[in-house]
């Protein structure tokens, strides 16, 4: 993730504070043409996150709003305004309010705006200096560029952390205050003055973040029908439709755990529990690699790490991480059904599964980058694309992209699975092959192969595995059918070849 | 504070902004990094480490590390 820095002041660019290693950060220099930069799309084609930070007072308000209105023309960057606003009188302030205020308001009609924006707007005197802005055209005081500086690294770190994926929650002192089964329904705290708010208000926040496309699930020693029937007569925010495979009995926390990441196929990584008890995190997070915890045996303190980890901000949600939450919902339904059925042919074939494939055109073009660039576990090469490249791969002709739409009797998957392919003469070499590993296990990785040696007659087929941490697990088990030869393997780069065989032909009668 | 640890100081405030060594001799374009708006990075630095403040004159004229620490001293002595 690269980051640009810009601004309508002198952002002093040789001082020390600006220097950090930890991201990826550049700032532009040329403070005296500082709007160049954003009428160049040139330069702008090699960030990701535009930050641009500006002064506004009396005099140059009405001229600042014209030179941003044209911003945003860029789809595929983020563009972060952070308003530095100064009063000097009360006056200034209903003018500069007024026209900031019209302005803001005609972005945030447009959900899918990539323009977000920042106010700083009661800051008390001393943040300003008339000297430095005499001189240095900077108007801050040298300690207010470290606030300026603390609050974008803040928002770079949320912008580039990997959301979570799943929250799992306790139940007794979490999602409400008290012991259910010793207290009964009525006894518990939720909603009231005093106890209950806090939960209340971090029901609110939930309901919040599964609507921006966070998995809820559940974790607690209790009896399953007594929490649904709490959440019902307490007229809670949650109910039971709003959790994913959620495991309410007496078993241990960490089996059970364990249990919903299967389900899910989810990396603990991705997860998040939280629990009042110090014991019951402590276990966990000894049993499950990796699992972040929050502890809530404080509510209120607990709340407050909940609202600021950055993992937990989206700023950009896509029309696929809405549909998600849905998207789980059939995976965690077909995973019941065949501990029921038992895995045969028959339960395949009942499944009706179907494959849609498309090209890459503008729609689905966020879906492709997302899926390049966020699959771990299923990823032949983990080859990141930024924006510009992927769009160049997709104009030259040797070059084929495609992605591909999964459905079953359940429903739509939606988008779960990319490939680039790479044709020369009469090779055909799989360059990339992606999928979300939510749809793994049900013949659909065979059939993708089977797809693509069907539709690309040429001599050889080829595909290449690089080797890393986070994809050594499922792809080798892949490798070991018998379409593959391995014909070369240095450290961890490995060159198989593929063949047409029965097995591989079986596979069409699934789909 | 003592005369030296004044001096000590303000090299290392130079190496710290600029990445450079100077010596009591040095002055404004002497380094390729040391330029005007470097010039004011250091001054704004001084302001911070030796929690002084530079009127607007002596903004515009201080360009050399004797006169830098020269002020410096004069204002800490003042207080």
């Amino acid at each position: 993730m690269k980051n640009l820095i810009t601004s309508n002041i002198n952002l002093l660019h040789s001082n020390s504070i600006w220097r950090q290693k930890s991201y990826d950060i550049e700032i532009d220099k040329n403070y005296n043409n500082f709007f160049l930069v954003l009428n160049n799309q040139n330069i702008l084609k090699k960030y990701n996150n535009i930050h641009i930070i500006l002064h506004i007072d009396r005099n140059n308000c009405k001229e600042m709003i014209n030179k941003i209105k044209n911003i945003g023309k860029l789809k595929k960057n983020n563009f972060i305004l952070y308003f530095f606003i100064q009063n000097q009188s009360f006056n200034d302030s209903k003018i500069i309010q007024n026209l900031l205020y019209k302005f803001v308001l005609k972005f945030n009609e447009n959900k899918n705006s990539n323009i977000f924006f920042k106010f700083f707007d009661e800051l008390n005197d001393s943040f300003f200096d008339l000297r430095n802005r005499v001189f240095l055209k900077f108007p801050f005081n040298i300690k207010s560029l470290i606030f300026i500086k603390n609050k974008i690294l803040l928002n770079i770190k949320q912008i580039s952390s990997k959301p979570y994926k799943l929250i799992i929650l306790d139940c007794d002192n979490t999602l409400w205050g008290g012991v259910l089964d010793e207290d009964k329904y009525k006894g518990i705290n939720f909603a009231e003055d005093g106890n209950g708010q806090i939960f209340y208000e971090f029901q609110k926040e939930l309901k919040e973040l599964k609507n921006k496309g966070f998995l809820l699930s559940i974790s607690s020693k209790n009896t399953e029908k007594k929490v649904w029937e709490a959440m019902k007569k307490r007229k809670m925010i949650l109910n039971k439709e709003d959790f994913i495979s959620p495991k309410i009995n007496w078993m241990d926390k960490g089996i059970n755990i364990k249990k919903i990441l299967s389900d899910l196929s989810l990396r603990a990584k991705d997860a998040i529990f939280i629990d009042d008890n110090f014991i019951e995190l402590k276990k966990v997070s000894k049993q499950i690699n990796g699992i972040n915890t929050i502890n809530f045996n404080d509510p209120v303190k607990g709340f407050n790490i909940f609202k600021k980890d950055p993992r937990l901000q989206k700023i950009k949600v896509l029309k696929e991480d809405l549909k998600k939450y849905h998207q789980y919902k059939l995976k965690s339904q077909f995973e019941d059904q065949k501990k029921n059925e038992g895995i045969s042919i028959n339960f395949f074939k009942n499944l009706k599964q179907k494959i849609i494939f498309s090209k890459l055109n503008h729609k689905n073009f966020n879906r492709a980058i997302q899926l390049f660039n966020k699959t771990n576990q299923f990823n032949f090469s983990l080859n990141r694309y930024t924006n510009s490249q992927l769009e160049k791969i997709s104009k030259n002709k040797k070059f084929d992209i495609k992605l591909f739409e999964m459905k079953d009797k359940f429903g739509s998957h939606g988008i779960i699975g990319a490939f680039i392919l790479f044709k020369n003469k009469n090779n055909l070499e799989i360059k990339d092959l992606v999928i979300s590993c939510r749809v793994l296990f049900r013949y659909l990785e065979d059939y993708i192969i089977y797809y693509i040696l069907k539709n690309h007659k040429s001599h050889k087929y080829s595909i290449e595995y690089f080797k890393q941490n986070v994809n050594k697990h499922l792809i080798p088990e892949f490798l070991k059918k018998n379409y593959f030869t391995n014909i070369s393997g240095r450290k961890n780069k490995f060159t198989y070849t593929i063949a047409m065989n029965k097995e591989l032909e079986n596979v069409k009668k699934f789909f | 504070m003592s005369k030296n640890s004044f001096k000590d100081k303000l090299k290392e405030i130079f190496i710290k902004e600029l990445k450079i060594k100077v010596n009591e001799k040095n002055k404004i374009n002497d380094f390729e990094e040391w330029d005007s708006l470097a010039n004011f990075n250091i001054l704004l630095s001084c302001e911070k480490n030796f929690k002084v403040k530079f009127t607007p004159k002596e903004f515009n004229k201080l360009n050399s590390f004797k006169e830098i620490l020269k002020v410096v001293k004069y204002k800490k002595k003042l207080k």
